[in-house]
């Protein structure tokens, strides 16, 4: 604690000395020109990967594309593959809800963000920019990787909910009561700044000061109302596609999710996403469980049903990358959706083996430099965590932040020179 | 202060004065005026070390016992008057917002709300029922989505460090929302009823597997209990007694019951000690639950369950009856279990009948039998064993039943907002209302303001009862209500809010209340008694909680974890703090000895830290019970595993961390800041907690800060080369012997019994 204030006071004192030439050197000239509006997609399954059929034998940029990575051969150039790349822990299936922080659930309360997801995180940088800050999704399966930064779990909506929220009204009741809710509580903030300001005028001056606090947060909860108000009166775009059916297997729902997903980043209506997919039986021919596949002992049945359902994910990363390549991308005012859509394939458990080393971790778009399968080191004293990852795209994201969960720094290596 | 200067000459200046400043402490040109409380704190750190023996240093020359004392004297006479003075100008309380448990708190008291979710003394954590890395998905906690509360030195109750800010003045307003729900009644309907449930055998219709599965259809008018209730992660529910009817729904509808339970011991002496190992020579505990219906009913892993009641049953086999009323949320229900029954996973009908029934046993069926014919087999063994009468020890619970009480209608919770009439103005019903959540006197000047916002609602066409809920919801978030300050002029209502946040973390009740408005709180012999009842009220375990969490930094315990293993499958956190509560909280209650907290001969225990951290069998069932300390695990506070753990870095205990921990909380001498050249130390564990790393220091390889480290590391538990921290939890149960010295009464700890400090 002592250090902390004497390091303060040096930094107070340092301050007074350099202030001034240092604040006029970094003026802008000129307004910064806006930040370009960016976008993050997380595909994820809960099981892990068959990584004999996953990772490339080889390293660099001329790799041998491995069979479960087919899919994507079209894009090659535009997503990496890495290898020894994982959060460090242990703990088999526990480990998938750590895939976007880095931490598992049980021991969250030891970290300042808790186990906040790189998801949610986005979400409170997105703020009332868009309708939904964020959207976690799933297709047979349970979506675990989104959580506040209280360590609560984010419910999932499935596609009959994900098409609701994207185009069709929310009932007039619904839009009702939001409605009377916004305007309840402008009235009760109202209210209380009124008694606030006598309050304040029986205080001292320290108190005063402290209570400064309270005044300045009804005032920001009353902007931030103003800016969430007009989103009832906003209508939602109109539904270019007809409603999906929902429960024809994993194969169509999933493949209708990823098109729902290009037509949320293509009308704005969110800009942060994450996805959990999974099997249903019968999906892809295939009679049996995702859980039962995953734990294959090598059998060829099990293996063989467990390489077609990862292929598929893979692929629908690939669909999802060509139709964002088909979209210009009008709210940056040139390229595609593509250019400013970071999407991430991942799962927080590596293996159906429980193994939670070597994560299968693919990175796709957001203008990185990409295109190849990236080595890191494997030794474990100089292995990098996942971490990295998640706070370079945090920053690629445009959120101005040091540290994300359990990050050392950002992947060097993923920005163009 | 001058009559200190020769002794300072002497023995000190060489040191610490103009030529040098060793530890950079300069004596000479230190202020003599000890009304500040920077000079303050320096001379009582030389009165420290001069009592310690630490300086001057030994290797120089020593000053004559007699002299040295006498220095001692003068310092501790001149510290005294100062802190005499210092204690002499008023202290006067800062204003500050409430922290969240204490919001939850209050808005429990202040609404009347019973719902087992307000119970819970600590903040929500992610709870992972049954190991396995999944948490629960959601809460119905009210403080659910508040940031965690700025700490200072382990205090979440200081107002320079509580933050406001608009994200939780939003989730003020709605936690103020949702708990108003609760509190309101659905009147529309009248009275919910809810009839008398009778449950009589089967009592549980499934499971639980072995023997008193088997035995159910032998079982004429009443259910067992044979075997333990395990822990959670063992998978078994046996020993568990539910009524099925009920288990999937619970009681039904919110209230007060009483439920009662018939039940009968039977050989609590027998002559199957062979096989069965029960405790002949005590009264068999049967242990009354409450248990959440919607995270399983028999699930050993369901973390919503507490004991409500645990009745010894007499050794004459004849029904007797056992009663307890108690509030019980609607998804809830009761459970019985024998707290202190044996245990044996291998024990089964075959077993029984071939050692104690040889006549009737029959030699399983070959290896590799068909399923049908094994399970034959075992349905003629279990018959044999039943019939010929089972002499094994057993619980047998011949009915459970379930009263409603009859309670006012509508309940206090919806009368205290919306009146018991329904047609009351909002104005006074408002008035009434800030009585109690203002915690003061308040006149209708004060609340017009929220009298207009209800009519404005009633005016914009709202009923009444939503308009007042909007009045209600502006008052919680409100700075009377969510900021704690004394008001001039409100005499002792101040005094029974300070004490009521102290001590219950929560709202002064209405005793509290009526003897502030008759003036008679601050009435010293009022005061005391008021003290006495306090600590004895329920709402007291709040602060038993947050005292060791907050003084012994016990809130710590859970940022290191071991990396795995039975401390969570076993939620061995949960039972930490519950032992360093009951050992705390007992001390509370006997006005017990301070030097209990360091070594006493008892320590309390339940059976599963019992087995699993201190290797004992001595200690049944699942309430902690004050039972004799075994060397060398030792008793007192510092040796308790949730110390232990607290202080240890989740691989392996680190003397640093833990002398630090001694210095700072336990002898209140924190060690100086590490030098400015060394790296912090790294916790070795799975779950890297580096917020919590950063003021430590491995400085023993650094020679820049030799001075520092010295003491750390002799106040620190000796370390020794184990790789689990619970392992040392059990090594370091007993303080060595060299280092019991510093904590007796005659040593360093003398300080602050015998100065003003």
């Amino acid at each position: 604690m002592k250090s902390e204030l004497n390091r303060r006071r040096f930094l107070r004192g340092a301050g007074v000395a350099i202030a001034l030439p240092m604040l006029e050197s970094l003026a802008p000239a000129a307004p910064a020109a806006k930040a370009p509006a960016k976008r993050f997609v997380c595909l994820s399954n809960n099981y892990g990967v068959y990584p004999q059929a996953f990772f490339p034998a080889d390293g660099g940029r001329d790799y041998a594309m491995p069979e479960t990575l087919r899919p994507l051969e079209p894009h090659r150039a535009d997503f990496t593959v890495f290898s020894n790349l994982d959060h460090g822990l242990l703990g088999g299936h526990a480990c998938v809800p750590s895939l976007l922080s880095g931490v598992m659930p049980v021991v969250a309360p030891s970290f300042p963000e808790m186990n906040l997801s790189l998801d949610q995180k986005l979400a409170a940088h997105v703020g009332a920019a868009t309708r939904f800050p964020s959207m976690t999704l799933r297709v047979n399966e349970a979506n675990l990787i989104s959580f506040t930064r209280t360590g609560v779990q984010v419910p999932a909506i499935d596609l009959r909910g994900m098409y609701r929220a994207l185009f069709i009204d929310d009932d007039a009741k619904d839009k009702a009561a939001a409605r009377a809710r916004f305007a309840r509580h402008g009235s009760i903030l109202d209210t209380v700044l009124g008694e606030a300001k006598s309050v304040e005028r029986t205080l001292g001056r320290e108190d005063q000061a402290k209570f400064a606090e309270y005044l300045e947060a009804v005032r920001g909860l009353e902007r931030k109302i103003a800016l969430d108000e007009p989103w009832l009166d906003r209508p939602k775009p109109d539904a270019p596609v007809a409603e999906p059916p929902q429960g024809k297997g994993t194969e169509a729902d999933l493949k209708a999710m990823v098109e729902l997903i290009a037509l949320a980043i293509q009308t704005d209506s969110s800009r942060v996403f994450t996805l959990a997919s999974g099997f249903a039986n019968g999906d892809f021919g295939l009679s049996g469980g995702y859980h039962g596949f995953s734990h294959h002992g090598e059998r060829e049945k099990e293996v063989g049903a467990l390489k077609a359902i990862e292929r598929y994910q893979v692929a629908m990363m690939g669909y999802l990358i060509e139709l964002l390549k088909a979209q210009p991308d009008a709210l940056n005012g040139g390229g595609t959706l593509f250019d400013h859509t970071v999407i991430l394939y991942g799962c927080g458990m590596a293996t159906g083996q429980h193994t939670t080393k070597n994560l299968p971790i693919l990175l796709a778009g957001g203008g990185f430099k990409l295109g190849e399968h990236r080595v890191l080191p494997e030794h474990k004293t100089e292995r990098l965590p996942a971490a990295n990852l998640l706070l370079s795209i945090l920053q690629n994201f445009g959120v101005e932040s040091g540290r994300f969960g359990t990050s050392t720094g950002t992947l060097a290596g993923l920005e163009w020179a | 202060m001058s009559d200190l200067q020769p002794f300072l000459e002497a023995h000190c200046f060489d040191c610490h004065g103009e030529d040098k400043q060793k530890g950079d402490l300069r004596l000479d040109a230190l202020g003599r005026d000890l009304g500040d409380a920077s000079n303050l704190g320096a001379w009582q750190g030389v009165l420290d070390q001069l009592r310690d023996g630490a300086m001057p240093p030994a290797k120089r020359r020593q000053p004559d016992p007699p002299e040295k004392q006498r220095a001692i004297d003068l310092l501790a006479r001149h510290l005294a008057d100062a802190y005499a003075a210092a204690d002499l100008a008023p202290a006067r309380p800062v204003i500050r917002r409430l922290n969240r448990l204490e919001l939850r708190n209050t808005l429990r008291d202040l609404l009347y709300l019973e719902q087992p979710v307000f119970r819970q003394l600590g903040v929500p954590r992610p709870e992972d029922a049954n190991g396995n890395g999944s948490v629960s998905r959601h809460s119905e906690d009210p403080i659910r989505e508040f940031p965690a509360d700025e700490l200072d030195h382990g205090f979440d109750t200081i107002g320079e460090r509580l933050v406001m800010s608009d994200f939780l003045l939003r989730q003020i307003i709605g936690a103020a929302e949702e708990c108003l729900q609760l509190a309101t009644a659905n009147v529309t309907g009248g009275r919910p009823e809810v009839g008398a449930r009778r449950f009589t055998a089967p009592i549980r219709t499934e499971g639980p597997g072995g023997l008193e599965e088997q035995s159910r259809q032998f079982n004429a008018g009443y259910d067992v209990l044979m075997q333990r209730y395990r822990e959670p992660g063992a998978s078994t529910s046996i020993g568990r007694l539910a009524p099925s009817a009920i288990a999937r729904s619970g009681v039904g509808v919110s209230g007060r019951y009483r439920i009662t339970v018939e039940a009968s011991a039977h050989h609590q002496r027998h002559p199957w000690g062979e096989l069965i190992g029960s405790r002949q020579d005590e009264p068999m505990l049967l242990g009354l639950h409450l248990i959440d219906s919607q995270r399983g009913a028999f699930s050993e892993g369901n973390p919503n369950t507490e004991m409500l009641a645990q009745w010894p049953l007499p050794d004459d086999g004849m029904p007797h009856e056992y009663s307890v009323e108690s509030w019980i949320d609607a998804k809830w229900l009761p459970w019985l279990g024998w707290e202190n029954a044996p245990y044996d996973r291998g024990l089964s009908a075959e077993r029984l009948v071939e050692t104690f029934l040889p006549d009737r046993y029959q030699p399983p069926p070959p290896k590799g039998a068909p399923d049908q014919e094994r399970r034959d087999y075992r349905d003629a063994m279990a018959r044999a064993l039943f019939t010929a009468g089972y002499a094994g020890p057993h619980i047998r619970i011949h009915r459970i039943q379930i009263d409603p009480l009859p309670g006012a209608w509508p309940p206090r919770s919806h009368t205290a907002l919306y009146g018991g009439r329904g047609d009351e103005p909002p104005a006074d019903l408002i008035l009434a209302f800030a009585q109690r959540a203002w915690r003061r006197p308040v006149d209708a000047a004060e609340t017009a303001r929220y009298a207009a916002l209800a009519d404005r609602q009633i005016a914009a066409g709202a009923p009444r009862d939503e308009a007042l809920r909007v009045a209600y919801t502006a008052m919680l978030a409100s700075p009377n209500f969510y900021y704690l300050r004394d008001i001039a002029g409100a005499g002792d209502f101040n005094l029974a809010s300070r004490l009521s946040y102290f001590l219950w973390s929560s709202m002064p009740d209405a005793e509290l209340f009526d003897l502030a408005a008759a003036g008679k709180l601050s009435e010293p012999a009022v005061l005391r008694a008021q003290v006495d009842r306090m600590l004895d009220h329920r709402n007291a375990a709040s602060f038993v909680r947050r005292f060791t969490e907050s003084w012994l930094r016990l809130d710590k315990l859970g940022s290191m974890p071991p990396p795995g293993g039975f401390y969570f499958h076993r939620q061995m956190e949960r039972q930490m703090r519950e032992q360093a509560d009951a050992y705390f909280a007992d001390l509370v209650r006997r006005n017990g000895q301070v030097r209990d907290v360091i070594d006493s001969d008892y320590t309390f225990l339940n059976e599963r830290t019992a087995q699993w951290i201190y290797k004992r069998d001595d200690v049944w069932g699942d309430a902690f019970r004050k039972v004799p300390a075994r060397p060398p695990h030792g008793g007192g506070m510092l040796t308790l595993p949730a110390a232990m753990t607290a202080t240890a870095n989740g691989v392996d205990t680190s003397p640093v961390i833990r002398g630090v921990w001694l210095l700072e909380s336990v002898l209140g001498t924190p060690p100086k800041p590490p030098p400015p050249n060394i790296e912090p130390s790294r916790p070795t564990c799975a779950a890297r907690a580096p917020s919590a790393s950063s003021s430590r220091h491995t400085a023993r390889r650094n020679p820049a800060a030799p001075a520092t480290t010295r003491s750390t590391r002799s106040a620190s538990l000796s370390n020794r080369s184990t790789n689990s921290v619970l392992a040392h939890a059990l090594q370091d149960g007993g303080l060595p012997r060299r280092d019991r010295h510093r904590l007796h009464p005659a040593g360093r700890t003398a300080a602050s019994q015998t100065s003003p400090r």
